[in-house]
């Protein structure tokens, strides 16, 4: 304790010299440090891009008027996931059978890759079914102004778009809506209490076009089921309306209440109003009919090129589409735009130590004397050296600390300039890295003077006194 | 000289340096023979360059005869390893130099304790921070305890290294021109303060310097010239008052 002491007075007691070297350091630091968060977080945003669109399909209405050339079918249409399509349908009740094709093509396409074999890794239970999300995409009034409200099976579709996050609100409890895997025509159950079923046909619009709440079988009217009349907003367009959670909206005529806003995605989601799948489908009289389907495979490397093709190949009246090479080819760029940045950052490093080098060596030198006195009066080589680095180790622990916090910052503006689009992550990876990089800096520039300095014998250290 | 006693405090047997240069060898000590006792005052005088300072670190333990031995109450220090000889400093030796440079950022106090950053102190039963500030206050600076040393005169610097050299009870005290950047009244009371601490104490003091009435106060002055002694001479006024 007292020999760091002594260590932590002597650096404070050349603030500029430290300043210099400690400047020099954060500068490495922080230059690293950004390009390191920057990178990964462009990195992490770009595989999920490939996560979501890699193994997720989207199955959506064939379009009439093209799509006849089975060439043009089968290629991966670049668009995103959530396109928006209108007018034209898919009837619900096909989904099963889509299903059945996409698990049976994914199947097979997993066997003829070797399945187990080339992966043994993974087993075989991960090869589970994909799950899927239905949406029905409708222009309507919201309040007034015409959006795209998207009826969605809520839970269904945060987990196929498993990306998704609120930004407030709750998604709804498991009962409120209908579950992942019961046939499509099934509508609500109120799970509370478990007694009330509701039927389609104690769901409707009353006269004035008003979509009116479901009445329990007593015949009194229900308590507002809970969940029909959810909405969840795209961040975007909650930013822009001002909404917030518990606001109400009024959808044609229907109110709905914001049960939830997103995080914004970057996709067409940002802008859209999400009511339940079967509202929707009873608000804009499209009963059993839905726009797209969205199917996430459920197992790493799945096949999902194959399963593509079998869809487009088996199953008329669809388009199946996927995207992967668009998030590929992005992955590629950043991963080149950051190696050349690293290697400027890291020769200018080089440079750097260079100079802390000399100057870390020019103000040991210039300690000799009082080294000569501290070896006299009792020190041992030892405890000099600790001396020497406990002082290059406190210093290139704050120089981490400064260049982390000025690497975040640097981060934020790199991302903006670099305009990757994705969001700042930061670990505490990168704090640890920062700080060891700190301390190695910085021991690397003292070790040898500071042994060097250590070892020498008392009289060469006065002898240098009396010539200096 | 103390004749009755049958090993010395301190020997120094034909002691020789030379040291190796690019240019040649140099010979810094030749033929030095030498006796010291506890509580005895030596002054090394002679001109620049007469091997004063190589006499004084052979002495020390801080270099090593070429030729010859040093023995230390019965010790043979020059043919110590420097790891035992790191050890045998802290429990025998002080050193003052000529200038002596407390650290800057260390009070008068902490300088005086700064030894025991390093080792603990040896068959102590008071508190060493009390001692410390007992000394410095037998030497004058009871106002400057907490003092940093940018504050402090020349005078003063050098009584803090004193302080120094006393807080680890060395038996013996070296201290290379220790008067040389003072003033006459700096001057005196460090070497008298030097013959009061080797009396009291029976501490070994010796010291160089070129200023004859500095070292006219001492017991005993050897003069130096060349590296070879010219003389060694028993002062009879003492203690001399100029
Ligand atoms: N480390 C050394 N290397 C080479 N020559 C030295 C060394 N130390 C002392 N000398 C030489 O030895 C002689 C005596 O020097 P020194 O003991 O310093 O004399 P003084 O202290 O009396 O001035 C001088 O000629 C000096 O140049
Ligand atoms: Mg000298």
């Amino acid at each position: 304790m007292k020999i760091l002491r002594l260590a932590l007075l002597e650096l404070l007691r050349r603030p500029k010299k430290n300043l210099v070297i400690a400047s020099s350091i954060v500068i490495a630091v922080a230059l690293l440090t950004s390009l390191s968060i920057v990178s990964n977080s462009a990195n992490l945003a770009i595989m999920e891009i490939i996560a979501k669109t890699g193994h997720t399909l989207t199955v959506r209405p064939a379009v009439t008027s093209a799509g006849t050339n089975p060439e043009e079918k089968n290629q991966e249409y670049k668009l995103t996931t959530s396109e928006v399509v209108l007018g034209s349908y898919i009837p619900e009740a096909a989904v099963p059978e889509i299903m059945k094709y996409y698990d049976k093509a994914i199947k097979e396409g997993w066997e003829k890759k070797g399945g187990l074999v080339s992966n043994p890794g993974i087993p075989e239970t991960s090869l589970e079914p994909a799950t899927w999300a239905p949406r029905l995409f409708e222009k309507a009034e919201v309040d007034g102004q015409e959006v795209i409200v998207t009826g969605i099976e809520i839970r269904k579709e945060y987990f196929v778009r498993f990306w998704w996050n609120l930004t407030s609100g709750d998604w709804p409890a498991e009962t409120d809506v209908r579950d992942v895997n019961t046939n499509v025509s099934t509508l609500y159950t109120i799970g509370s209490d478990g007694k009330v079923t509701i039927d389609k046909t104690e769901y409707g619009v009353d006269s004035s076009g008003r979509l009116i709440a479901a009445q329990d079988k007593t015949g009194k009217a229900a308590p507002i089921l809970k969940g029909w009349d959810d909405a969840y907003l795209g961040g975007a367009y909650a930013k822009a309306k001002g909404l917030k959670l518990g606001d109400k909206l009024t959808i044609n005529k229907s109110e709905f209440t914001i049960r939830g806003v997103l995080e914004e995605t970057n996709s067409a989601d940002d802008y859209m109003v999400f009511i339940p799948l079967s509202t929707a489908q009873k608000l804009f009289n499209k009963e059993g009919q839905i726009s797209m389907v969205s199917v996430r495979a459920m197992c790493p490397n799945c096949p999902v090129g194959d399963a593509m093709v079998e869809l487009n190949k088996h199953v008329t009246g669809i388009t199946a589409v996927s995207q992967l090479d668009v998030a590929g080819v992005q992955f590629d760029f950043f991963n080149m735009l950051y190696k050349f940045l690293l290697a400027v950052i890291v020769s200018t490093i080089a440079v750097g130590i260079f100079s802390i080098f000399n100057i870390v060596t020019g103000s040991l030198y210039a300690r000799i004397r009082e080294i000569g006195m501290l070896k006299a009066i009792g020190a041992s080589r030892f405890q000099l050296f600790r001396i020497f680095i406990y002082e290059h180790f406190i210093l290139g622990l704050a120089a981490g600390i400064c260049g982390y916090v000025l690497g975040l910052g640097m981060a934020y503006i790199l991302n903006t300039l670099l305009d990757t689009g994705a969001v700042i992550r930061i670990t505490t990876d990168f704090l640890w890295r920062a700080l060891i990089l700190g301390i190695v800096c910085s021991l690397v520039a003292i070790i040898y003077p500071a042994y060097k300095l250590s070892k020498l014998k008392i009289t060469e250290t006065f002898r240098t006194q009396w010539e200096g | 000289m103390d004749k009755n006693n049958s090993t010395p405090f301190l020997e120094l047997r034909e002691v020789n340096k030379t040291f190796s240069l690019a240019s040649g060898q140099v010979t810094a000590l030749e033929h030095i023979s030498l006796t010291i006792e506890k509580g005895e005052l030596v002054a090394l005088v002679g001109p620049s360059g007469s091997g004063k300072t190589t006499l004084l670190n052979i002495i020390g333990s801080l270099d090593r005869p070429s030729k010859g031995e040093v023995i230390l109450e019965g010790i043979r220090i020059d043919m110590l390893s420097e790891e035992d000889l790191v050890h045998f400093r802290r429990e025998k030796f002080s050193f003052i130099f000529q200038d002596a440079k407390p650290l800057r950022m260390l009070n008068v106090l902490e300088n005086t304790l700064l030894p025991f950053n390093f080792f603990k102190p040896k068959n102590r039963n008071g508190n060493i921070k009390d001692e410390g500030i007992e000394i410095i206050k037998s030497l004058g600076l009871g106002h400057r305890i907490y003092h940093m040393p940018s504050q402090l005169s020349g005078g003063e610097i050098q009584r803090v290294a004193i302080a120094r050299a006393l807080i680890t009870h060395p038996a013996m005290i070296l201290a290379d021109e220790p008067t040389a950047n003072l003033d006459r009244d700096n001057r005196l009371f460090v070497i008298d303060t030097f013959r009061k601490l080797s009396k009291e104490k029976d501490i070994a003091v010796v010291f160089s310097t070129h200023d004859l009435e500095v070292a006219n106060r001492a017991d005993r002055i050897v003069h130096l010239k060349d590296g070879v002694f010219l003389k060694d001479e028993i002062i009879s006024c003492n203690p001399c008052r100029v």
